[in-house]
């Protein structure tokens, strides 16, 4: 499987990057800035991600975003996370010219053209994000807590992304209009175009596009704080209006481009993977005091966080629960572990692989995703592959790496459940 | 658009569709068996049956190295199993599938734990305001009497009455009598694949499925109570027709332009202009000769109101101010979608799936969805004129301030 792709670096520090998939007879862009909510000052805890809803407000030249594109068969989305921010549009391959000066446009202006009545809408639709997201939904407030537990509150990574109603009230809009002339700057971005396209003519047209505006010199560097795989407390606990229990069990782990990630991430499957996954078939099927076993793991920049997840039918299978992860890695750790397993597991991640190159949305992501922390394309496809050649004594190390370090213990109890 | 979609039958009774797509060595399986929750002996026999019957194929592929996650999703009028597999286990997985099928068997202590999970399931799910948003949409859309107004999750009073005759006999008549089509998108050729399933299928006798009775709606303003949240979800319905009907796709186009996009007319006012949702959508939902349009929104306690002035007011306009620009753009869109959808195997097996179940010949895919793009303006004004004279459920979950409006209030122990 061959990804290949062209790359040039603006003078004003931009890079672009265009990639062909001329099966999905569309053209998408991500257009990724190098900001997130880990760089948001304590008092502006949800910024990033509001000015993510802000960039869609339109401006003098283009006043409705949406209805400039859409007419043209082409749509658009949006994500925030802890270390970016990233805009994608896609359409018929047509449109590629005017996806490209619609970028372009709200780069240039969106900052100083953002009207105060567009920033209060903005603020309320975000805060029915909460409330839909969080508030309306069993345990929500755990999961708003969880980073902070895990991080520290006064670490990058240690609060909501989303912010709060609190801090989205407090935010003014001149901090909004500083933060996006600060950040969403051609020397802070990375613009991947691709799906139908040709390859080099896509890039003339984005340079000609893009090679005008000025990079900026304000941007804050971003320092990683020290890593520690030590979480801020060990065990945090939300009672809610809920009818059932919730556990999650949460690690830091090292960094993305890690080598032990790849390994926890086999590790991750060869527990949670429903059908074979060890605690799937334990706690679901053969003891059966839970469900919902789930297991992921989120590589980020300058932390990654892996997860271990289960409803456990009752508040006493909540200890059952727990005990039954770490006994697994503990089986796993001290060598009882099959290579029918590992097999199984590779297959799997073979699959996920395929399955994602196939999609161009999902091929857009893993590629962004790449594009977070390198600055080519040289090892992508090695990188994803380099799951074939984890050994069972690599996966051995990983399970002792998570039981040497604590993890943190997250309880969801319903409020009818005696304390 | 479209490489083609070959139809053949096996000589143990299958229906076969299937597209071959040589670009990765991937396929996508879709197995649909006739007989649903519309004709079993009680709601919900058919999910616990299937969830049962799930459970004992995860527990005996255990050890076998199989790639790809299994779901069976249980219908009014199927039950159809899912794999994306590698292309490499494809014979495995159907011998594995008919292994299953035939050797399948269960004690009444995993049936009692099956129970107990779907009990679960309906607390859990009345932890969620759109959950019951979702269910009560159901049973006042469907009628007290019909048998599909409980879904396909049956009540908490019918699953406690499911005994092991009950499953054993649902099984029987549904899965070991196999009544079954298969949709697969995947590399091999129709020969190879008709091969396949002479070879690890079991025999399969066709059959068409029952028709969904009619619903029998309850119309009016409904009010289901949930004190501990401070959004509402809002629910308008409105029956209309099914996909027989001549305006069918008047009516996708029409939904997709009211709610189903992001630059709809629901979304432009409710979120851009007021601010008053995070989300708002539409959807169209229907059978051979029924349907429901439907618009969900949530909003904040205290703007509800509004919320419900400015939906009833889209809806009430929808029958006019139809451009050209609209519809093109509203096509466009759609073209879009489609080509999205059918860009992978997985999808263009789902729309595959779709279209089966529609009753109209998959192998017709592409001259099907073209029937979108020669629509006029006549045609959706025509389907959105019924819809805006159609009579309405208004449903709210939440916990309401003093509204203008005279509500029936639904209680949770009809779930």
């Amino acid at each position: 499987m061959n990804i290949t792709t062209q790359t040039c670096l603006l003078h004003n520090g931009m890079r672009i990057v265009t990639h062909a998939y001329p099966r999905s007879k569309t053209v998408h862009l991500g257009l990724l800035f190098n900001v997130g909510s880990r760089n948001e000052q304590p008092d502006q805890f949800g910024i990033a991600h509001l000015c993510e809803h802000l960039m869609f407000c339109g401006t003098k030249n283009i006043p409705d975003f949406d209805a400039h594109m859409t007419p043209y068969g082409a749509s658009n989305n949006a994500w925030t996370s802890m270390d970016a921010t990233c805009y994608l549009s896609n359409g018929p391959k047509d449109v590629l010219p005017l996806l490209l000066s619609m970028e372009v446009d709200r780069m240039q202006h969106i900052a100083t053209d953002l009207k105060t009545e567009n920033i209060a809408i903005e603020m309320d639709v975000v805060r029915n994000e909460i409330r839909e997201q969080y508030e309306l939904s069993p345990y929500g407030d755990l999961f708003l807590q969880q980073n902070s537990a895990l991080f520290g509150a006064n670490h990058p990574y240690g609060h909501p992304i989303i912010g709060s109603h609190d801090s989205l009230q407090s935010i003014t809009v001149a901090q909004i209009r500083s933060f996006i002339q600060q950040w969403y700057a051609p020397n802070n971005a990375t613009l991947l175009i691709s799906g139908d396209i040709q390859p080099q003519k896509a890039l003339d047209m984005a340079q000609k596009a893009f090679a005008r505006l000025s990079s900026s010199s304000t941007q804050v560097k971003n320092t990683p704080p020290v890593w520690s795989a030590q979480p801020q407390i060990e065990k945090l606990h939300v009672r809610d209006q809920a009818s059932y229990h919730f556990l999650s069990v949460e690690w830091i782990v090292p960094p993305r481009g890690n080598p032990l990630l790849q390994p926890l991430a086999l590790l991750v499957d060869m527990l949670c993977a429903p059908r074979y996954g060890k605690l799937y078939q334990l706690l679901e099927i053969t003891d059966k005091c839970a469900t919902g076993v789930e297991g992921s793991l989120h590589p980020q920049m300058w932390s990654s966080q892996l997860s271990i997840s289960a409803i456990p039918n009752t508040a006493s299978d909540i200890q059952t629960v727990s005990d039954a992860i770490f006994a697994e890695l503990e089986q796993i750790a001290n060598g009882h572990v099959s290579n029918i397993s590992l097999q199984q597991c590779k297959k799997r991640q073979k699959l996920g692989w395929l399955l994602s190159l196939e999609d161009l949305n999902c091929r857009e992501e893993l590629m962004l995703s790449w594009l977070q922390n390198h600055t080519s394309f040289s090892g992508f496809v090695e990188h994803f592959q380099r799951a074939e050649h984890v050994t069972l004594p690599d996966i051995i190390q990983a399970a002792q790496w998570l039981l040497k370090n604590n993890p943190l213990l997250s309880i969801g109890t319903p409020l009818a459940t005696p304390n | 658009m479209l490489p083609p979609i070959k139809h053949c039958q096996s000589t143990n009774g299958w229906h076969i569709y299937h597209c071959q797509q040589k670009y990765l060595p991937i396929f996508s399986l879709r197995l649909l068996f006739t007989g649903g929750c519309l004709d079993a002996a009680l709601p919900g026999l058919t999910r616990l049956t299937d969830h049962l019957f799930l459970r004992y194929l995860h527990t005996i592929s255990r050890e076998k190295i199989i790639s790809g996650d299994l779901h069976i999703s249980s219908h009014a009028q199927y039950s159809i199993l899912s794999i994306d597999g590698l292309q490499e286990e494809f014979t495995d997985v159907l011998s594995w599938i008919t292994h299953s099928i035939q050797n399948f068997s269960f004690s009444q202590k995993d049936i009692d734990y099956v129970q107990f999970l779907t009990q679960q399931d309906l607390l859990h799910g009345s932890d969620h305001p759109d959950v019951l948003a979702a269910w009560g949409v159901e049973q006042l859309y469907w009628g007290i009497d019909h048998p599909l107004r409980w879904g396909a999750r049956g009540s908490k009073a019918s699953i406690r009455q499911l005994s092991k005759d009950h499953i054993q006999s649902s099984f029987e008549r549904r899965w070991r009598n196999v009544k079954g089509t298969m949709i697969v998108v995947s590399p091999h050729t129709t020969t190879d694949i008709l091969q396949h399933c002479q070879t690890h299928l079991p025999n399969s006798t066709p059959q068409k499925p029952l028709a969904v009775p009619h619903p029998m709606p309850q119309f009016g303003d409904f009010h289901l109570p949930k004190h501990d949240i401070s959004q509402v979800e809002l629910r308008v319905i409105r029956p209309v027709f099914g996909f027989e009907h001549p305006l069918y796709w008047g009516m996708e186009l029409g939904t997709m332009a009211l709610g189903g996009i992001f630059y709809s007319r629901l979304n432009q006012v409710l979120r851009k202009e007021e601010g008053l949702t995070y989300g708002a959508s539409a959807s169209y939902n229907y059978y051979r000769q029924n349907g429901y349009f439907q618009l969900a929104v949530s909003a904040e306690q205290q703007k509800i109101q509004l919320a419900i002035e400015k939906t009833i007011g889209i809806l009430n306009d929808c029958a006019h101010h139809w451009s050209e620009e609209e519809l093109e753009m509203t096509k466009k869109n759609l073209r879009q979608q489609f080509i999205d959808l059918l860009g992978t195997n997985s999808s263009l097996a789902d729309i595959m799936e779709s279209c089966y179940f529609e009753g109209k010949d998959p192998c017709q895919l592409e001259q099907y969805l073209s029937q979108a793009f020669a629509l006029t303006q006549h045609d959706i004004e025509g389907a959105m004129r019924i819809l805006a004279a159609s009579p309405q459920i208004l449903l709210l979950v939440g916990k309401l301030p003093n509204l203008p409006i005279s509500i029936k209030q639904l209680t949770l122990s009809k779930f």
